[in-house]
């Protein structure tokens, strides 16, 4: 029961009656939920020993003393903690930077563009809605080498290869089409009546927009800015074509540190990988529901 | 019912984190381009060792001159493409790039490098290269066309880094004469070389010098990733067979599936089965840890490879155990054959920073700074004959003096590769067959026969054969 | 759904206003540059050593109908699709299946199970190649301590082949999971309740209540799964470089390498615009059973 109290309440009241209805008998009870708890115990064990192994391995190879690493009996050592100070001191910092500003602007610009047009597309019928959203929706299919080229020569001619902007940019047209369909999956759990008897009633545009769509949408706009963040995070082949030497991206940087081939390159390998998840983790320990509702609405990700 | 207003809270902490994130973020963009009246030149290369050590060296010597050297680190292979890319789409950032010999051709080609030459205008600054103090042996894979295109930095001489023990040792002897019928010596031809590789094998449990090993033990080392490090490693053979690196320079007319090539190919396929398994996914670097954990009889590896590696305590097991030597050969006619690889520093074609740029790069690549970048890294094989014969040198980087005049002592037959604008590609299809051949995916002769046809069609694009 | 928002007036006009930046800034950013690729299908043009794309007369489109290595990796691209999309279904269903019986911890199990698809690509290609590696993984070592066979994971095309499937198998798993535990925690409890009395197994339960419950879901995941397999790119790049020999050279890696190794920007361009074409067919069937599915479950 406490550990059922810190997770959601929403199943709550729905697990409480399913016990319920289950105890047709004291004693059928307890036998049945011994084999139940045993139950519940082998599927956890099986889903933590299929999911956790490769996050271990990497966070034991990462602190694994240099010497031993490919000594796979010693799984019990004295951890070290060079690479990470490595880590600090090869000024990779900077590239990690440069991922945390660039995806969180990017972010915010995609869930403000497409917060707005997937309201407009939600909320109103007009002649060429199918056709634009559809539109939004359709870079979704194209495998991202597809447009890398053209993009590249663009950038140029706007003189902006190698900036921070051109990531910014491009990060938030990346991430449009997913933002638009998970906003306006949310979107459609808000009543249409609600917004169109304010309108009604003589509410202006942006009250109606503020005062009542924004606050409902809310946990919408968050899910849409975290996935859309961790996708600008995860961003590897534009970043490596697009940028050069002032704004590389933390992604870009874990393929070089690794590269250098005198180097034993699995322990730094793992570090960057330690590294580069972090974020991600912490993402999924605290906004799990908004992930979980996102992913579910964005199964069309981007 | 608690759930929607704690997302509403974290929702505004996001919020005023991502603002926070924005000030603090930008800011360092205003400081970065205000530099305090330094230039700063970058640099495009891998993160080896040895350019750790330049660009550290670089910027203690560059400080009185008012220059300092920011690295960007990427990898290998893909230092090449993106100063391609790059230079075709005129990105002005980069003043320095690594080269590797066998990108010469494709990035003097595409106008990405300048060569050095036209930097060499005036006595000073010709005195300032000191051209005639390059070793030829080693330096002439990064001239093209009568030019220099990059400053030399390091020498890659493939050679054998041998177990001095294992070759000595009475049981070893005695039981390889019994096997083969003839002494145990260092291999001096690649039949030979195949049987002390066969010989050098054993599994877990089998004695190896009358102990019992605990773990398999190999008889030849060597890496073959794919991406070149499993080409760099073959093409001695190749050559050492009779073979055309890739093709005829005087006709044009691709070789890959020529007889001598096949019969090479054959050859490594076979000496695989005597390869640490797993060498597929191994760089240099990885090969030679396997060496340096005492389980391998011999390496073949770009001499600063072994050498960053295997006499270094704190890597290697087998310290003092290990001698170097020139390469097998097949053809008497070419001893020790092997293809001269050398790396080096170019200048970037569009540098905003020409002559700061060449200024640098002699200061810090003349006889007394690669003696200072050697501090830095000693494995560095230098290719300039002032810093191999200097006394220090000679003395305080013995393993490298050494191994470097038994190279230049044993005249090896020495071939450099062709001066191709594609050859990167070209190397690409050959190495994909190979890897195809020694996974048993394809027969060596459809693999190479495979591969002839893509070179064909790769000349035949570009107008060299109809 | 009849009611025009007549009452807007002009508001109407701002609102639809609010539409345009998104569909504008899609319009430059992302679509204008595949046209550009289709235009530049039609053209010879190596980006290093070409002046400038030429018209060269539909010659891509024959060559690619002439392409071998193409053709393989096509089906190799294929191959891999199907495989994983059929592993990630059964590993899915099951342990949806197990989060629907409400495990204690229920939501935070599955937060940690979805990790795999939330982090960078790049690291898990590098997490399982190490773990395959012969030097430092620890498969290849369990199964010597086990006296298992002696694999050499990376380097044959089969057993390189497999330890993709396993990679992608762990990364994308919980995507299925998630979606169709979001369809069977809408299945009515009653339903369960009312079979349990009748006497029905537990093979029974998931044949007759579960299963018709939730198969569009399935089919909707197996075929999101399906189209992005096929263009997988990033954990061949990092696992095996399309190797050995050409046996991992799916199709994503091919264009890659037509584009960035080989320069022949013309000749990739329409590759994809084939591919392009291929995958809007099947994006086309995909949308329509999404919709459907969405309009039954409703959710």
């Amino acid at each position: 029961m406490d550990v059922r109290s810190l997770v959601s309440g929403e199943t709550e009241g729905d697990a409480g009656a399913r016990a319920l209805r289950a105890s047709t008998g004291a004693r059928r009870r307890s036998a049945l939920a011994v084999r139940r708890a045993r139950w519940h115990l082998a599927g956890i064990v099986a889903l933590l020993a299929w999911t956790l192994p490769p996050f271990l391995y990497l966070v034991m190879l990462s602190i694994k003393p240099e010497r031993i690493l490919i000594d796979r009996s010693a799984l019990f050592f004295v951890p070290t903690f060079e690479r990470y100070r490595d880590f600090v001191a090869s000024g990779l910092a900077a590239p990690i930077w440069t991922s945390l500003v660039t995806s969180t602007l990017g972010g915010l610009g995609t869930v403000v563009l497409a917060g707005l047009a997937a309201m407009t597309f939600r909320f109103l019928d007009f002649k060429a809605k199918t056709v634009l959203f559809l539109l939004i929706l359709l870079p979704r299919m194209f495998p991202p080498v597809t447009t890398l080229i053209p993009i590249q020569l663009t950038l140029k001619a706007l003189g902006l290869i190698d900036t921070k902007t051109a990531l910014v940019i491009l990060f938030i047209g990346f991430e449009i089409p997913l933002a638009t369909w998970i906003l306006h999956t949310f979107f459609a759990d808000v009543p249409r009546e609600l917004a169109e008897s304010a309108a009604l009633d003589g509410a202006s545009l942006p009250a109606i927009v503020t005062k009542i769509l924004l606050p409902l949408a809310g946990p919408g706009l968050l899910a849409a800015f975290i996935l859309s963040f961790i996708f600008n995070w995860n961003e590897f082949l534009f970043p490596l074509i697009v940028t050069s030497f002032n704004a590389r991206t933390g992604s870009v940087a874990i393929m070089s540190f690794t590269a250098g081939y005198k180097k034993l390159q699995w322990g730094a390998l793992a570090t960057l990988g330690v590294i580069m998840t972090i974020p991600v983790v912490l993402f999924v320990l605290a906004f799990r529901q908004s992930l979980v509702r996102g992913f579910t609405a964005g199964a069309l990700k981007g | 019912m608690l759930q929607p207003r704690s997302d509403r809270h974290r929702a505004a902490a996001g919020v005023v984190t991502a603002l926070l994130l924005l000030l603090v973020g930008l800011s360092p963009l205003s400081q970065s381009s205000h530099a305090q009246g330094m230039t700063t030149l970058t640099f495009l290369g891998p993160d080896f060792d040895e350019w750790v050590a330049f660009v550290k060296v670089a910027n203690q010597i560059g400080k009185p001159m008012g220059i300092q050297v920011k690295p960007d680190y990427l990898p290998w292979d893909d230092v090449f493409q993106k100063a391609l890319i790059d230079s075709k789409s005129g990105v002005r950032t980069w003043d320095y790039v690594y080269v590797y010999n066998t990108w010469v051709p494709g990035l003097s080609a595409a106008k990405a490098i300048l060569p050095i030459n036209d930097f060499m205008t005036s006595p000073a600054a010709t005195s300032a290269v000191q051209p005639n103090d390059f070793i030829t042996l080693t330096t002439a894979g990064l001239e093209l066309n009568g030019k220099l295109w990059a400053m030399p930095m390091l020498a890659a001489p493939y050679m054998m880094a041998y177990r001095t023990d294992l070759f000595a040792n009475p049981i070893e002897k005695k039981a390889f004469q019994a096997k083969y019928g003839y002494p145990l010596a260092l291999p001096q031809t690649y039949k030979q070389l195949m049987d002390v590789a066969q010989f050098f094998t054993r599994k877990a449990g089998e004695k190896l010098m009358g102990k019992t090993l605990d773990q398999d033990f190999y008889g030849v080392v060597l890496a073959n990733k794919s991406g070149g490090f499993l080409f760099h490693r073959y093409e001695h053979i190749l050559v050492a067979y009779g073979a055309n690196l890739i093709y005829d320079p005087k006709t044009m007319q691709p070789t890959v599936n020529s007889p001598q090539g096949i019969a090479a190919a054959k050859y490594y396929v076979a000496l695989h089965k005597y390869m640490e398994p797993g060498s597929e996914s191994l760089t240099g670097g990885g090969a030679e840890r396997i060496m340096a954990s005492g389980r391998g009889a011999i390496a073949m590896d770009a001499l600063d490879n072994m050498l960053s590696v295997l006499p270094v305590a704190k890597l290697s097991k087998v310290v003092g155990k290990i001698n170097y030597a020139l390469l097998p050969t097949q053809l008497a006619s070419r001893p020790h054959a092997n293809v001269g690889d050398a790396n080096g520093l170019a200048i970037y074609a569009l540098t905003q920073h020409r002559d700061a740029a060449f200024k640098l790069a002699t200061a810090v690549l003349n006889t007394q700074g690669t003696k200072q970048v050697m501090k830095e890294y000693p494995a560095l094989v230098p290719m300039r004959a002032s810093v191999i014969h200097d006394p220090e040198v000679r003395t305080n980087y013995a393993p490298v003096f050494n191994a470097m005049s038994t190279f230049l002592n044993g005249k090896p037959y020495t071939v450099f590769i062709p001066p191709l604008k594609e050859w990167v590609q070209a190397q690409d299809i050959y190495e994909q067959a190979m890897s195809a051949a020694m996974s048993g995916q394809q027969s060596v002769e459809d693999a190479l026969n495979g591969a002839q046809a893509k070179v064909v069609a790769l000349f035949k694009r570009q107008g060299y054969i109809k | 759904m009849g009611m025009k928002w007549a009452a807007l007036g002009s508001g109407r006009f701002y609102f639809w206003i609010m539409a345009m930046p998104a569909v504008l800034y899609v319009a430059a950013w992302r679509l204008a540059p595949a046209v550009y690729t289709l235009w530049l299908g039609l053209h010879q043009y190596n980006i290093v050593y070409d002046a400038a794309p030429r018209w060269n007369h539909l010659a891509n489109f024959l060559q690619i109908l002439r392409d071998g290595a193409l053709r393989q990796s096509l089906g190799l691209s294929a191959q891999f699709a199907v495989i994983a999309m059929t592993a990630e279904v059964l590993i899915g269903l099951a342990a949806a299946l197990f989060l629907d019986t409400d495990p204690p911890g229920r939501n935070l199990l599955l937060g940690v199970f979805l990790m795999p698809m939330i982090m960078a690509p790049v690291v898990v290609g590098t997490a399982w190649g190490t773990l395959f590696d012969r030097t430092v993984g620890y498969i290849p070592y369990v199964l010597r301590l086990l006296h298992g066979p002696q694999l050499q994971w990376m380097a044959t095309p089969g057993t390189a082949m497999f330890a993709l499937l396993v990679a992608d198998a762990w990364e994308w798993a919980p995507l299925v999971t998630l979606l169709l535990f979001a369809s069977l925690q809408a299945i009515p409890r009653e339903h369960f309740e009312a079979a349990r009395v009748d006497g029905a197994s537990g093979w029974q339960l998931f044949r007759r209540i579960i299963l018709p419950q939730i198969t569009g879901m399935v089919l909707v995941a197996a075929g999101l799964r399906l189209m992005d397999a096929f263009l997988e790119l990033d954990k061949v790049f990092v696992m095996t470089g399309g190797g050995p020999g050409s046996s991992t050279q799916f199709v994503s890696m091919f264009i890659y390498k037509q584009a960035f190794q080989f320069y022949e920007l013309g000749y990739a361009s329409a590759v994809i615009t084939v591919l392009l074409a291929v995958l809007a067919v099947a994006y086309w069937f995909y949308l329509r059973s999404y919709y459907r599915t969405l309009e039954a479950a409703n959710l």
